[in-house]
Parts: C-alpha cells; structure tokens; sequence
C-alpha cells in the first residue's frame, strides 16, 4: 500500500496519539479511494494523498477540538531573539522528539512537510491550502520554535555557551 | 572573566539565509556572501552546524516509525465493503471506474469473487430486525444485530478461524484485550474463534465470536454516536445485577446492549434468551470495565 508507512508517521507526529493517527489515515485512505475520479493522471499521487490526510485531520480538529483559527507567533518578539544558544551534541532522539512534540500544530506540521519530508513550498502550500508565503513564515518559525525547546535541554543538561566556546 | 559577544549585523544577516543555505535555496551570489562569512564567524558556523544535525535527526527520528500491520488491514478490509461504494452516474463515470482500477492495482487490493455482486448499493441482510419507530432502545440494539447478521452470518465469519497473532493484529493495541477477556469469560466449552475490526454503515465495530458446535455468539463494541438507552425497560433479571441491559430478540437471534460513557456493548447469540442472558451476565460486567479504563 503505498506511502502508508509516511501518512501514519505524519499523522502520528501530527496529532501524537497513535490510535487517534490510524483512525486518520484509514480515513484518508477510504476519501482516496472514494474521491479517486477526481485525481488528474500525471499529477503527484503522494501530494494528493497527503492533501486528503491534511483535509481529514483539519475536520478532526474542529469536530473534536473546535480549534480553527490559528494564533501565530509575534514576529517582533521572534525577530528581536537574535543569540541562538547552543545546542546539545548528545540529544537523544526522545529529546527530539519531545521537543518537536511541543511546537504549536500549525507549525510542525509545516516543519513536517518540508524538512522532513521534503515538499517543496509550493506542495506544503497546496497540501494544507494555505499561502506559500504563510508556509515559509510558519516554517521560518517552527524551526526557531524547535531551537528553542531544544536549548531548553541545554539548560537542563548544564551547557554554556562559554563552554562550547572554550 | 566571561566575554559576551554581541553579533554585528551581518552576523545577523547571513542566519537569516541558514536554513535557506541548508536546503540550498540561495542565489548564487547570496550563497557565496554566506560563505566567505561562514570561513570568518566561528559563532555562525557553530549555529550552521548544530541546524543541519537538527534536520538530520529529526528528518532521521522522524521516519523511523512504521505502520502497523493491523492498520493495514483495515484499509483494505474497509474499501472492500460494498457500501463504500457510492459513485454518481455522470459523464465521467467511466474514466473514474478506470481510475478507480488503477488505483486497486496500486494498493494492491483484491477484487471480490466473481459471484458476490456489489449491486448499486449494499446488499440487504438475509435477516431483517424489525422496529417500531418509537422503540429507542429497539433501534439501538438494532446496531448491534445488524453487525451480526453482515460478519458473522452473511459474511461467514463464524465458520472462519483467526489465530491469536491475526486476532491482536486485527484488533489493535487498544481492542486486542477484549479477546483474553471473551476467552475467560465465556462459558464453558466456547471457543473464540475471531476477533476483528468490523465495519456496517459506516460504523466500526469491534467483533469477536465465539464458538460452541451450532452455538454462535457475538460479543461487539461500537462507539457511540448520540445513542442513549431509555433510562426504563432494562431487563429485571440484569438489573437485578446492577446491569442496566436492555434485551430483544428477531428472529430467534437474542441480543442484550449495554451502554458506557462512550460505547456501546451488544452480546448476540443464537441460544435461548436466558442462555444468552448468563453469557451476557458473564461478559459485560468485564467489557464494562474494560471500556472503562480506555474512557479514563
């Protein structure tokens, strides 16, 4: 079955329970399935597919969760960090994970599209029906978001950044 | 002493192009400017350096998981029901039937034996319940009935066997304990013999059956989906046990409900109704704490 294996990881990462994840994607399978005269030959079949799994998982969200609208980060703030502390050689990919697990929706899964599984803006644009310049701005910002949570482990672990310097 | 460094501002410009340099978006001379400043800064090679293992590991931790088995299954057991089917005659019919086959070949999915007609629409049920419009409680242990009578009846399942591996994969992680259960639960001289996922009318069900001879019980859990049973009519005999299970029978088929915070619980047989009623009284006060757990 095909990109199964990459609907669920997203999914899962998407949503972070797993039994929630499968329900997604057997959803997004039987919309494909359903909806398949609508797909244009020729045209990029996982990107379809990843556009029905993103629609699936938007309808979850505001029938369980009524959670619609999307708060974006303040750019000012964002802008003015401009020391990026270190971050840990040794993270474990638990550490990752959990950091990445705390980032706001809207952007991890735009981190997810493009860094992850490497769609063009223009791809993560369509999957998730939003402004190719509005995946660039969330991408910009879930990957500071990502640095930021990760640095937290820094903290926690003892690291200075005199220490890396030194 | 500790030297705090301030970044100039071109330290500043150059990591607003990193990740863009990372996926190697620049223009030429852009990526070039990023460079020379790269072999000069050792504070921003330093944050190069750490993004780029942070892409890696992620991109790595990321899709180091797979799908599991049973999930698999349900896809492919779910477009195979009939009533999936719900495709418009219009112009295009045609082209999308043909999509349609090329996207079957690609999921590697069988058709069904020549034989087995789709139709236009679902196949009706070889046993029909009865309702009056007004029974609620009817209506609702009507779910479980039907469910029956499409796996367990028309689609043969109670003559089929799944061993325990196929039992847990089918059911999942969450479900897969329902089998343990059903297996200590029931009477004497049962066997379970499937345990599945199991979807009629666009509901899923959660399905085992158990065996013993020419007796064939259903034990099925479903979601609920705004049912609520009248708080009167529960069966004296069960809610003598604090079970408020409600009971009907259609053509000889005896089923018991119970309802939980979220689910939906049906034991259905083809004994007598009080034989049914002990299974039932066996088997739900387990599955009533079963589901209660998962609701917690």
């Amino acid at each position: 079955m095909p990109h199964l294996n990459d609907l669920f990881r997203t999914a899962l990462r998407v949503i972070g329970n797993r039994s929630e994840a499968e329900d997604l994607v057997q959803e997004a399978y039987l919309q494909a399935w359903k909806s398949f005269h609508r797909f244009e030959p020729g045209t990029n079949c996982r990107a379809w597919m990843y556009k029905i799994l993103f629609h699936v998982i938007q309808h979850h969200r505001r029938k369980w969760y009524n959670k619609s609208s999307v708060i974006d980060a303040d750019d000012s703030v964002m802008e003015t960090v401009a020391y990026e502390p270190a971050i840990p050689q040794d993270l474990s990919d638990e550490d990752v994970l959990a950091a990445f697990d705390k980032i706001p929706q809207h952007y991890r899964e735009v981190v997810l599209l493009a860094d992850v599984h490497e769609f063009s803006y223009k791809e993560v644009a369509d999957t998730l029906a939003v402004p190719v310049g509005t995946v660039m701005s969330r991408l910009s910002r879930g990957r500071k978001l990502l640095r930021q949570e990760l640095a937290g482990f820094a903290m926690n672990y003892g690291i200075k950044e005199e220490d890396r310097s030194a | 002493m500790t030297i705090v460094k301030f970044e100039n501002g071109e330290c500043k410009r150059v990591r607003s192009y990193l990740d863009s340099y990372l996926s190697n978006e620049l223009m030429v001379e852009t990526n070039l400017e990023v460079l020379k400043h790269l072999e000069g800064c050792t504070d921003c090679s330093r944050i190069l350096d750490d993004r780029a293992r942070i892409k890696a590991q992620l991109k790595q931790v990321a899709l180091n998981v797979q799908a599991p088995e049973a999930l698999r299954d349900r896809i492919r057991s779910d477009i195979r029901r009939p009533n999936r089917f719900n495709f418009n005659l219009n112009p295009t019919w045609m082209l999308a039937a043909a999509a349609v086959i090329v996207l079957a070949i690609g999921l590697g999915i069988y058709f069904r034996p020549v034989g087995q007609s789709r139709g236009s629409g679902p196949k009706p049920l070889s046993v029909i319940a009865e309702v009056n419009p007004g029974d609620v409680a009817g209506q609702i242990l009507k779910v479980g009935f039907d469910d029956h009578v499409f796996c367990a009846i028309d689609h043969n399942m109670a003559n089929k066997r799944f061993n325990s591996v196929e039992m847990s994969e089918r059911l999942g992680p969450k479900y897969a304990g329902l089998v343990e259960l059903a297996k200590e639960k029931m009477p004497q001289g049962f066997e379970v013999v499937i345990g599945h996922l199991c979807h009629y009318q666009s509901r899923e069900f959660t399905h085992v059956i158990a065996r013993r001879e020419g007796e064939v019980v259903s034990l099925i859990v479903t979601r609920k989906n705004g049912e609520a049973f009248p708080a009167e009519g529960a069966s004296a005999v069960m809610n003598a046990a604090g079970l408020p299970v409600h009971e009907a029978s259609w053509n000889n088929i005896q089923v018991a409900g119970l309802e939980t915070s979220n689910y939906l619980v049906f034991v259905i047989s083809n004994d007598t109704r009080k034989e049914n009623e002990q299974i039932a009284s066996s088997l739900m006060p387990a599955v009533s704490d079963f589901l209660r757990k998962l609701e917690a």
